[in-house]
């Protein structure tokens, strides 16, 4: 393993996402290379600071409270979709109209004796 | 994903609005910091923030797998994000300490240094960082979130690395 493969696969070192014999080669090679050990150093370090700044840089607990209580305000009653309850009479009256027409499709003469009943 | 959030997510498709407030808390800060990161302004944070969460509340039914939630809720951020790029690509940026300084609370000069830098990365590196640190996300997570390769997420993370390291320095050098 050479500098260069080192610097590629830092980043998971550091977070511990290698599998064993990977991360034991890279140990080796950092243990032995001044430069590589110190990137390690830095990039340990700034990845340490980068995952702690939630709780180093604290922001105003107000103003995230009031952003929250926005948010749960302008979520309050979902928008009501005239489009999809429109669509959705639209869907039913044409299955409705659909199986009320299957009958005489399939039975022709179930016409003619309607007919017949109604002219007398 | 645990199993408490899961039966959140699925209450909350169903409409129950205590289910989505559970979802706001568990979600708001995390995602308001990974918003900061991105765009670097205290007040676009709450804005797209509170966006983020209004299209999350009345897009959740096209949420297929509910254990995706996580990945689904951050696309949405990184797509908040982005449009807040488009509309103000023409304007000059300001420095993240003055633009924020009304919002921070506490904060060491190192934290603040780490911020300015993670501010003047670009904007690819800067979204990777921001998603893998402050969110504690996975390599595929975060290339599923962006569809992106995952080589392509460890190429931005390695630069976006290096040039935080340089810029940390130059910090420390100027004084």
């Amino acid at each position: 393993m050479n500098c260069n493969d080192v610097k590629g696969l830092m980043e998971e070192y550091i977070m511990g996402e290698l599998d064993v014999n990977t991360f034991n080669e890279l140990k080796k090679h950092i243990d032995g290379c001044s430069s590589c050990k110190t990137e390690y150093d830095e990039t340990k370090k700034l990845i340490g600071g980068l995952k702690k700044l939630k709780e180093s840089i604290k922001i105003k607990d107000d103003i995230l409270e009031l952003n929250k209580k926005n948010i749960l305000k302008n979520t309050k009653e979902k928008k009501f979709n005239m489009k999809r309850f429109f669509s959705g009479i639209a869907a039913v009256c044409l299955l409705l109209c659909f199986f009320l027409q299957v009958p005489l499709w399939h039975f022709p003469h179930l016409h003619l004796i309607m007919y017949r009943r109604e002219s007398r | 994903m645990e199993v408490e959030e899961e039966i959140m997510v699925e209450a909350a498709k169903k409409g129950d609005k205590k289910a989505f407030e559970a979802i706001v808390k568990k979600y708001h800060n995390v995602l308001y910091y990974t918003a900061l990161g991105i765009v670097g302004s205290g007040w676009e944070a709450l804005d797209i923030c509170q966006e983020t969460f209004i299209k999350a509340f009345n897009s959740i039914n096209s949420l297929k797998d509910k254990s995706k939630f996580r990945s689904w809720i951050n696309r949405i951020l990184v797509n908040k994000c982005n449009d807040y790029f488009r509309k103000n690509k023409n304007e000059v940026c300001v420095d993240f300490i003055e633009e924020t300084g009304g919002f921070i609370e506490e904060g060491s000069e190192e934290s603040i240094d780490l911020l300015r830098a993670l501010s003047s990365l670009k904007e690819n590196s800067r979204v990777v960082l921001t998603l893998r640190y402050f969110q504690d996300l996975s390599l595929k997570e975060i290339a599923a979130i962006l569809d992106i390769p995952e080589g392509t997420v460890k190429s931005r993370l390695s630069n976006g690395l290096e040039e935080m390291r340089k810029l940390m320095k130059g910090y420390k050098n100027s004084g």
